[in-house]
């Protein structure tokens, strides 16, 4: 899977530090995005970058790149933690929230230095989630707290397991966290209810209208319920453990790792009959992360041998982003516009690039016309 | 990318296993381990990571009651390997009741852990003095010694003559694979204890039969047949060879079925196997229905080919075994009825 040139290469940055990148998330503001490194700092890269590399359409289709004029602006490195960086969020104020093995949830605003924002002794904060009005909530063992505006004080409850992931509803009103033998909703109001399900459930999604929610399991399977009736959808067969999951900007497919191509479910509706479809060029490496544009129906897709490619459900073509080397893929995420693209590899190496609509709405008239000639 | 080597310290309680594990710990000579336990207790030594991880067992999804992995386990150590170059090893000390099957199976099926872990070794600690009780009052204590690769008979300087010789003879008629030895305070030369790569089937140790012969140690014991299992919960094993090649298109599905069929039951299994018309050895192990297996290298020049096979389980029976297993070999005459 070598890629002859690559997009991150004309219209990106990338670093490299010498610590696995555990997370990565672009803040609520735009512009800054956010990683989160296996030696407990966090780096914060600007995407402002002044005299950065251009695309510009051409007339009669196709794009011209502009190269750029000046140095891309190099990330700031905030110490949060002692040991590691377990987890990542976008804070809703603005800046990030990290949680790590020495037992703190720290708070890394956009200007200033981090502040601790709490402190669990001799636990790990393996999980965290920040809603869109300002609540953020963390794990550490079986204990899942929330704090926030509203809610008078930090509140707490006990999973009958410990805490493998958490995530809020669209709307911000239920907390999901995932655990051995189900999930445990958690809404704003009103006691905890359990979504049981035998085996171990280790990630999280949504879907955006709040209507299903989808644990990535460990039995290299999916389980989703449809939250109003609880009612199950079963998704097996994967030759790996699905631990990336991210619904389509429309809702209509659910993109996710676990097989050497990105897989979809439909669910426009779900249905028992409907079978996942594969997209993307045919690998031999497994795809370890995936995340579905804000806005058009593209899925960029990680592997574990650290190329990150574009591509479409019901495609086989795919768009790289970066050639194979600096290991596996442990984060991908679009900024909120979807102009903007980040990653992150085990071997340390991160970075962002633009991937402004031109060069997608370019690339669709172009293969239009290689379809009907 | 060098793999972690991943330890797992089992051993009934009073044994010796946390004065061993900090003996680890201190000498480790520069060493640095993440340390996953159960309960925080008087561990803390400077410059260790200890970690606690909760006993949740749970069942895999596939109906087998045998496939269990230790979820909470496996949180802690994929977090552990995104930690970099902090440590040159994970050990994860057991409770004295845990049964160390799910923890092998564990990093054996989870796809992150096998690319950056490898499971060296899984230590039991037993206190030589109580060993042949413990066995009969609980059922752990066999299954510890079934997974065993090396068990330390601990605190040998306060036990006599026969009850040492005794426990020895327990151990080695539960898990004939297994490397014994004796020790006082887990005095054990720290070389001996890491770095075994007993889950490496390129390296798999099955040991000659030697019915009767004496056990590790060098006394002369008097082979007394007894009962298998008798005194450890219907747990034992079955060591067999055979000097005829198997032949492949029988003796591959013979072990798939048996994994299948009666992978609850088998504790552990491993093989060193000449196959018809191979040049090279097939190896094989398995832990209940995880199973690994094999081409491994070339058999030697002059080296006699001979399969050796161990069983350990409960209600391994050796005649049914080897009947099961003459099927297998290679040139039988078809039976037919």
């Amino acid at each position: 899977m070598n890629a002859p040139s690559s997009l991150l290469t004309l219209l990106g940055a990338s670093w490299e530090f010498g610590a696995p990148v555990v997370a990565v998330a672009w803040a609520v503001e735009g512009g800054l995005v956010g990683f989160a490194f296996g030696d407990g700092h966090l780096a914060v890269a600007d995407a402002q970058w002044h005299g950065g590399p251009r695309v510009k359409p051409k007339p009669g289709g196709g794009v011209a790149v502009v190269p750029a004029t000046e140095a891309p602006p190099r990330p700031v490195r905030a110490a949060c933690h002692e040991g590691s960086c377990l987890s990542l969020a976008a804070d809703a104020n603005g800046g990030f929230i990290t949680g790590g093995d020495d037992g703190r949830v720290v708070r890394v605003p956009p200007v200033g230095n981090p502040q601790v924002l709490a402190h669990v002794p001799g636990g790990w904060v393996s999980a965290l989630a920040c809603s869109a009005s300002g609540v953020s909530a963390y794990a550490s063992g079986r204990s899942v707290l929330r704090l926030g505006p509203g809610l008078g004080g930090t509140q707490a409850i006990e999973l009958s397991a410990p805490a493998t992931a958490l995530a809020f509803s669209p709307d911000g009103r239920g907390l999901a966290a995932a655990h051995s033998s189900g999930v445990t909703l958690w809404p704003d109001t009103g006691p905890p209810r359990t979504l049981a399900w035998p085996g171990y459930h280790r990630v999280l999604a949504w879907s955006p209208d709040g209507t299903y929610l989808v644990s990535g399991m460990q039995e290299n399977a999916l389980h989703g319920w449809r939250v109003a009736d609880s009612g199950d959808l079963e998704m097996g067969g994967y030759p790996g453990q699905p631990l990336s999951l991210s619904f389509a900007h429309d809702g209509r497919y659910l993109a996710t790792s676990g097989a050497t191509r990105p897989v979809c479910w439909g669910f426009d509706p779900p249905h028992a009959a409907a079978s996942p479809v594969e997209c993307g060029i045919r690998s031999l490496t497994p795809v370890t992360c995936v995340a579905c544009h804000p806005r058009q129906s593209l899925i960029a897709a990680g592997y574990h041998n650290g190329a990150v490619l574009l591509c479409q459900p019901g495609s086989d073509e795919g768009l790289f982003i970066k050639g194979s080397g600096g290991g596996a893929v442990n984060g991908l995420a679009w900024s909120a516009d979807g102009s903007r693209l980040a990653f992150g590899t085990q071997d340390g190496v991160f970075g962002w690039l633009e991937l402004p609509d031109a060069l997608f709405t370019s690339r669709t008239r172009s293969s239009i016309r290689k379809g009907q000639p | 990318m060098a793999l972690i080597p991943v330890t797992v310290l089992t051993g009934f309680l009073g044994a010796g296993k946390t004065t061993l594990l900090n003996r680890l710990l201190r000498g480790a000579g520069g060493l640095r381990y993440a340390v996953i336990v159960n309960e925080y207790g008087e561990l803390g030594i400077d410059g260790s990571l200890v970690i606690g991880a909760e006993e949740e067992l749970y069942e895999l999804n596939n109906g087998c009651v045998c496939c269990k992995l230790r979820g909470d386990l496996l949180r802690v150590a994929s977090s552990l390997v995104r930690r970099p170059g902090g440590f040159d090893g994970i050990l994860i000390e057991t409770t004295g009741l845990a049964d160390p099957a799910p923890i092998v199976q564990t990093f054996a099926l989870d796809d992150l852990l096998r690319q950056h872990t490898r499971l060296d070794s899984v230590i039991c600690v037993a206190d030589a003095r109580h060993l042949v009780h413990q066995l009969r009052d609980a059922p752990e204590v066999g299954s510890q010694l079934a997974q065993a690769d090396l068990v330390l008979l601990n605190k040998a300087d306060l036990a006599d003559a026969a009850t040492l010789a005794a426990a020895e003879l327990a151990v080695q008629q539960i898990n004939p694979a297994v490397e014994l030895q004796r020790s006082v305070h887990g005095d054990t030369p720290l070389a001996q204890l890491l770095n075994r790569g007993a889950f490496d089937i390129t390296r798999l140790h099955v040991p000659k039969l030697r019915l009767g012969a004496a056990p590790a140690g060098g006394r002369r014991q008097r082979y007394a047949a007894l009962d298998a299992g008798r005194h450890s919960f219907g747990i034992s094993s079955v060591s067999l060879s055979f000097t005829r090649p198997f032949e492949r298109s029988r003796f591959i599905p013979w072990l798939q079925r048996l994994v299948t069929e009666r992978g609850a039951d088998l504790l552990r299994a491993k093989g060193i196997v000449a196959l018809e018309g191979a040049e090279r050895r097939f190896v094989f192990q398995a832990v209940h229905m995880t199973v690994d297996s094999g081409l491994d290298r070339h058999w030697n020049e002059g080296e006699a080919r001979e399969s050796r096979l161990v069983f350990i389980g409960r209600g391994m029976d050796t005649e049914e075994l080897r009947g099961e297993l003459g099927h297998c070999l290679a040139d039988t005459v078809a039976m037919t009825p």
